[in-house]
């Protein structure tokens, strides 16, 4: 138990100071999901007699084909990494997870670029065999098909990360025991290996099929009528604020089953396997044949998810030379990246508050709203979006008129027309993965160090900053740096917030491909996608030192 | 100079300490002895301010630090605390580490304390070291100088010893102990290991169930302790049953025994001798005889395990030349300058 009465003091202005974020950041999801208390009726029928079936059918057919898609490319990778000795397997242990820095709007351009009737691939049959336009059959990319390839492609490394590790905490001796009772290799990974890993595959499928909730950019390319686009369309096609509300309620429902799903398979993934030390499994030496068939496996993922579509980009980008390398682009970068970093540590503030006050004094009054707060990365930004505007704009209307009543001045939109509310919804989608990291770093501080430097003399506020910020520099490095990515990365919130005439890196890769101008959007979207890669790094790293 | 006065602590509804009191004089060493669970630990965590009290006051200098529902910063108590785990900073050297509580003193003032410490724990030449390239025992004198660095009104150890090696344990214990005194610091130490307590300590508190048994010098606990329990966990004994035959007489089945003080208790009264293995000695010539049901060897003795003709059981410590076989009938004597008597069936002392 903590000394709850003996740090009162400063207990007590944390509480206050961190009330008012937590509050504010806990918001937009309530007010999301209180928007169903005034149901708007004639835009439900409409909805209901035209697009809403569509939106839930299409959005559980995403979800649920990512979902199985992830599953089974995560975990069959996984497996083939765990279990065989093959060349370049330790490469691709971290180069399997590269993909996750492409984010799905930008994957889904490439291919459409590469395998649109105007592309090179359909180009090239046509050139071969002499067909015309209409002789003959071509899958098409921009389909619901094609947005759950795209989005597997790129979501699959949440599963292969988790099973790898879950995997990786299977002993030996597990193994041999399964083999001396009879059991092949494959009898041993369907019979033992995936059912003891179920927690982790389960967590990885739950993640990816948030994301799926989630995806704006490539459904809305592909012209996939989902929730996101839905919601969208309806705040600005019919002008109904209060009916998008409600369909991101709807969705918001959808993801929150998801994310009970996540959180309970997450908290078995301790229960089965309590850390005692073991040898891991030594992997097998298969045939030159297998080998090569294994290699070519993982190449062809590799290629498909990351490779390709980088080459696609590169190729862009060459073919437009360097003219698009101009004041306009430097302004859009310096846009993305301060402000990316801007956010990046007000997270990191908002989540150092957080997770110190709570080491000072675990407070339910704190705790509820943040951990309210702290599910927003499984809402979806236009989710996040809307319960941002709604407040904002309420509270920026009367602001006005009461001023306008009172002292004849305009405010106009100082909240909701500002980055305010562009980092009020970044703060409430990341702050779980600024969070995350700050609390791993401060459990591994042990509250002896806490307590020695009280009584050196040491107020919490200065232990702060002389024990823990330096002691847990790594972890509040990934922080920003995740966020930093994310916030990089983001797109349905910043489009539908970002102030006007505000551009970033992200919502100008999707103007300009939205445009079908995909080779002018290749420059932003391979800037984005090269910053990308930094976490990715870090994430290999801290897998390779777990293993150790 | 530390003064603990009916302190109650407690968990939610769980009171871990009850009506405990303690007054310890400036320069002196004290120690709480008790098994995991009793409370110790929680008086230590009380009077360095990271555990409030629900009732009673600890006072230090005269001052009241805490009482119900007020309590001083720990930051502001000036008491030093060395960490069962020493708790360095592993991100500072062990100057820093131990430089730490100097922040406001002037530097050159500073720089001289860090290396008297330093000097006095023999870590000079491990200045600018990090605590994880330490062994186990240099941690544990880092620990103990930075706590001391800030020259603390008085230094609580939370069970400096449990984890190093046992080897280890004894020598530091009585390093730790001329260092404290070369200083004349004022130390409170918790531990549950009496060996530890005994090599450190001027005056010990036996706890049990969140209260103070007994408070005394170790000898006084060991010779004439004040129940059974504290008869029990501060060395080996036995109880063999006796009864009062006269007013400082009883008699056992090792036959009667002068007291050597009146028992103010009337004949026939059933009561119960505390025995202690080095009390007990072979003689042939004796009329009592036991049985050795089984014996271990000590190193420097053996420690006999006796059976009496009338089925109790005692042990006896005996120098390793008087080597007898198990089965074996001997005469036995005891040899004792007082006794030590508790009534029969309970764990208060008698007389």
């Amino acid at each position: 138990m903590s000394a709850s009465h003996v740090t009162a003091g400063p207990a007590r202005i944390w509480r206050l100071a961190s009330l008012g974020p937590a509050l504010m950041l806990a918001l937009p999801v309530v007010v999301v999901m209180l928007s169903v208390l005034q149901p708007q009726w004639q835009v439900w029928q409409h909805l209901a007699q035209t697009v809403l079936w569509d939106y839930i059918s299409n959005s559980l057919l995403l979800a649920f084909g990512v979902g199985l898609g992830t599953l089974i490319l995560g975990t069959s990778l996984a497996w083939i990494c765990h279990h065989y000795e093959f060349p370049g397997r330790s490469a691709f242990e971290w180069l399997l997870l590269l993909p996750m820095a492409m984010p799905a709007y930008i994957i889904a351009y490439c291919y459409t670029g590469l395998l649109d009737f105007a592309g090179p691939v359909q180009t090239a049959v046509r050139e071969q065999t002499g067909w015309a336009y209409g002789d003959y059959y071509f899958p098409e990319v921009r389909s619901l098909g094609g947005a759950i390839l795209m989005l597997t492609l790129v979501l699959y490394p949440y599963v292969f990360m988790l099973a790898r590790n879950a995997f990786r905490d299977q002993a030996q001796s597990l193994l041999e025991v399964s083999r001396a009772a009879g059991l092949s290799p494959t009898g041993y990974f369907i019979k033992v290996a995936v059912p003891m890993a179920r927690p982790a595959i389960l967590t990885g499928v739950a993640l990816a099929m948030m994301e799926a909730f989630a995806d704006f950019g490539t459904v809305e390319y592909f012209g996939v009528n989902t929730f996101t686009t839905g919601i969208f369309r309806t705040w600005f096609g019919l002008g109904n604020a209060q009916a998008a509300a409600q369909l991101s309620a709807l969705l918001t429902t959808f993801v929150l089953l998801l994310l009970l799903l996540e959180r309970g398979s997450r908290s078995k993934i301790k229960y089965y396997y309590q850390g005692h030390k073991h040898h891991s499994q030594n992997p097998q030496r298969p045939s030159a044949l297998v080998s090569v068939v294994l290699l070519c496996c993982c190449l062809l993922v590799l290629a498909a998810g990351f490779l390709i579509p980088l080459l696609m980009l590169i190729n862009w980008v060459w073919g437009t030379g360097l003219a698009q390398f101009n004041g306009q682009f430097l302004s859009l970068m310096w846009n993305s990246f301060s402000l990316a970093l801007v956010a990046a540590f007000l997270v990191l503030v908002l989540a150092l508050l957080f997770a110190y006050g709570r080491r000072l004094r675990d407070d339910p009054l704190i705790r509820m709203p943040v951990t309210l707060a702290s599910m927003g990365y499984a809402v979806p930004g236009t989710v996040i979006a809307v319960g941002v505007m709604l407040p904002l704009a309420w509270f920026d209307k009367s602001l006005d008129a009461l001023m306008q009543a009172w002292f004849g001045i305009s405010t106009g939109l100082m909240f909701s027309g500002t980055l305010f509310a562009l980092l009020l919804a970044y703060a409430v989608r990341f702050l779980a993965v600024s969070l995350n990291q700050v609390e791993a770093g401060l459990e591994r501080i042990k509250p002896s160090m806490d307590q020695a430097a009280q009584s050196l003399g040491f107020g919490p506020l200065k232990s702060l900053q002389r024990i823990h910020l330096p002691i847990m520099k790594a972890s509040l490095l990934s922080a920003v740096l995740l966020v930093f990515v994310d916030v990089l990365k983001e797109l349905p919130a910043t489009l539908i917030l970002r102030p006007f005439n505000f551009n970033t890196l992200a919502v100008r890769t999707y103007e300009l491909a939205s445009d079908e101008r995909l080779s002018d959007a290749a420059l932003p979207a391979l800037s984005i996608l090269v910053v990308g890669i930094l976490p990715v790094i870090i994430l290999a790293r801290a897998m390779n030192r777990e293993s150790r | 100079m530390l003064k603990l006065q009916k302190i109650v602590i407690a968990y939610q509804q769980q009171q871990v300490v009850n009506a405990f009191d303690l007054e310890l004089d400036s320069g002196e060493i004290g120690c709480l002895l008790g098994a995991s669970g009793c409370g110790k630990t929680s008086v230590l965590r009380a009077i360095a301010g990271f555990e409030p009290v629900r009732a009673g006051e600890i006072l230090l200098h005269q001052r009241i630090v805490s009482k119900v529902n007020q309590s001083l910063a720990p930051e502001k108590r000036k008491v030093g605390m060395v960490f069962q785990d020493f708790a360095l900073f592993p991100h500072l050297t062990v100057e820093q580490n131990v430089a730490f509580g100097l922040g406001t003193w002037p530097s050159a003032q500073r720089k001289q304390r860090v290396a008297e410490l330093l000097g006095l724990v023999e870590l000079s030449d491990y200045a600018h070291r990090y605590s994880h390239a330490l062994s186990g025992g240099q941690q544990q004198r880092v620990a103990l100088a930075r706590a001391m660095a800030p020259k603390p009104d008085v230094l609580l150890l939370d069970e400096p010893f449990s984890s190093l090696d046992s080897e280890l344990r004894e020598s530091l214990a009585s390093q730790v102990r001329n260092i404290l005194k070369h200083e004349n610091i004022t130390a409170l130490m918790v531990t549950h290991d009496r060996t530890e307590a005994f090599a450190m300590a001027d005056k010990i508190g036996v706890m049990s169930d969140g209260r103070m048994l007994q408070w005394g010098t170790p000898a006084q606990l060991y010779h004439l302790p004040d129940n059974k329990l504290v008869a029990d966990f501060i060395g080996k004994c036995t109880f063999l049953s006796a009864t009062v035959t006269g007013d400082r007489t009883v008699e056992s089945a090792l036959g009667v025994l002068d007291c050597g003080y009146s028992l103010q208790a009337p004949c026939n009264t059933s009561v119960e001798l505390m025995i202690r293995p080095h009390q007990l000695c072979f003689t042939e010539q004796s009329d009592v005889k036991a049985k050795i049901c089984d014996k271990v060897f000590r190193g420097a003795d053996f420690l006999y395990q006796l059976e009496l003709e009338n089925g109790e059981q005692l042990f006896c410590a005996a120098a390793i030349e008087e080597d007898f076989p198990q089965g074996q009938w001997v005469g036995i004597e005891l040899n004792l300058n007082q006794a030590v008597l508790f009534p029969a069936e309970s764990e208060g002392m008698l007389a």
